[in-house]
């Protein structure tokens, strides 16, 4: 069995100086779930009226930073999402528990094929960061947060 | 989803159909029925025919990529054909267009 949720927080106007709307997804990390990640994400994108290329851009990304992450992820651990819409532009946050603290990308500890990844990514997206911290209760947290701005410009 | 299947076109010309996402969860499949077409007996050439793929990752890109490196090796052409605009963007973007899709493309 896998479970998934999705949790819309209440938040203040879209475009005003309140907190951003957020959208927390928490699934299991594996590649049968991926799906979800993207769906959510291009439903987002295309509310806030991204034009299609866009929108695949912003799937595509999304499902190359979960798929790093997937890779990495401690058994029985949630990839855990977030989606916030501020200004037009969309950040989405995803994040593992893991046992290595590797960098997933180009210059990191990433094997090739996460570099390629890392590309995409970067590529398609205005912003993109991959940050490592130490987890509460050991091993290690992994995130990788990723912007599109409708238009390709960060308000 | 992914549904792929492999034709032998005759003339040693197989042809590997793909259609659905091709993903994290579903790249196995593609590199299967690419390493499917490469073992056709007398095959001489494999294409591709991305025409129904409506997603593809950087796994999928690194699957192709590894079959036509396989199918040189071989002496088999391997070509990729049909890619919808944003899968055609993400081998663009990474530099493989002239790899997989040949020159004239």
């Amino acid at each position: 069995m896998t479970t998934s949720s999705t949790e819309q927080q209440p938040a203040d106007s879209p475009d005003g100086d309140g907190p951003a709307p957020q959208i927390e997804l928490r699934i299991p990390a594996t590649a049968t779930q991926l799906h979800v990640a993207r769906t959510v994400a291009g439903d987002l994108a295309m509310r806030e009226d991204f034009d299609l290329d866009a929108i695949d851009d912003l799937r595509l990304a999304v499902d190359e930073a979960c798929a790093m992450l997937v890779g990495r992820a401690t058994d029985g651990e949630p990839l855990i999402c977030t989606f916030a819409v501020r200004n037009s532009a969309i950040t989405i946050s995803a994040q593992v528990r893991s046992e290595t603290d590797g960098q997933p990308s180009a210059s990191g500890l990433g094997s090739s094929a996460s570099g390629l990844g890392w590309r995409v990514l970067a590529t398609l997206t205005d912003k993109a960061t991959c940050d490592v911290s130490s987890a509460p209760n050991g091993g290690h947290l992994v995130r990788i947060t990723l912007t599109k701005a409708k238009g390709g410009v960060i308000g | 989803m992914i549904n792929v299947g492999t034709n032998d076109a005759g003339d040693g010309v197989v042809v590997v159909s793909v259609a659905g996402e091709v993903d994290l969860e579903t790249a196995p499949d593609l590199e299967q029925s690419i390493t499917d077409a490469l073992n056709v007996p007398a095959a001489r050439s494999v294409e591709v025919n991305l025409a129904a793929v409506s997603f593809l990752n950087s796994r999928g890109l690194s699957v192709l990529v590894s079959g036509s490196q396989r199918a040189e090796k071989a002496g088999i052409a391997f070509t990729v054909r049909g890619a919808q605009p944003a899968v055609a963007k993400v081998i663009e973007i990474t530099g493989l267009t002239g790899v997989l899709c040949g020159p004239e493309a």
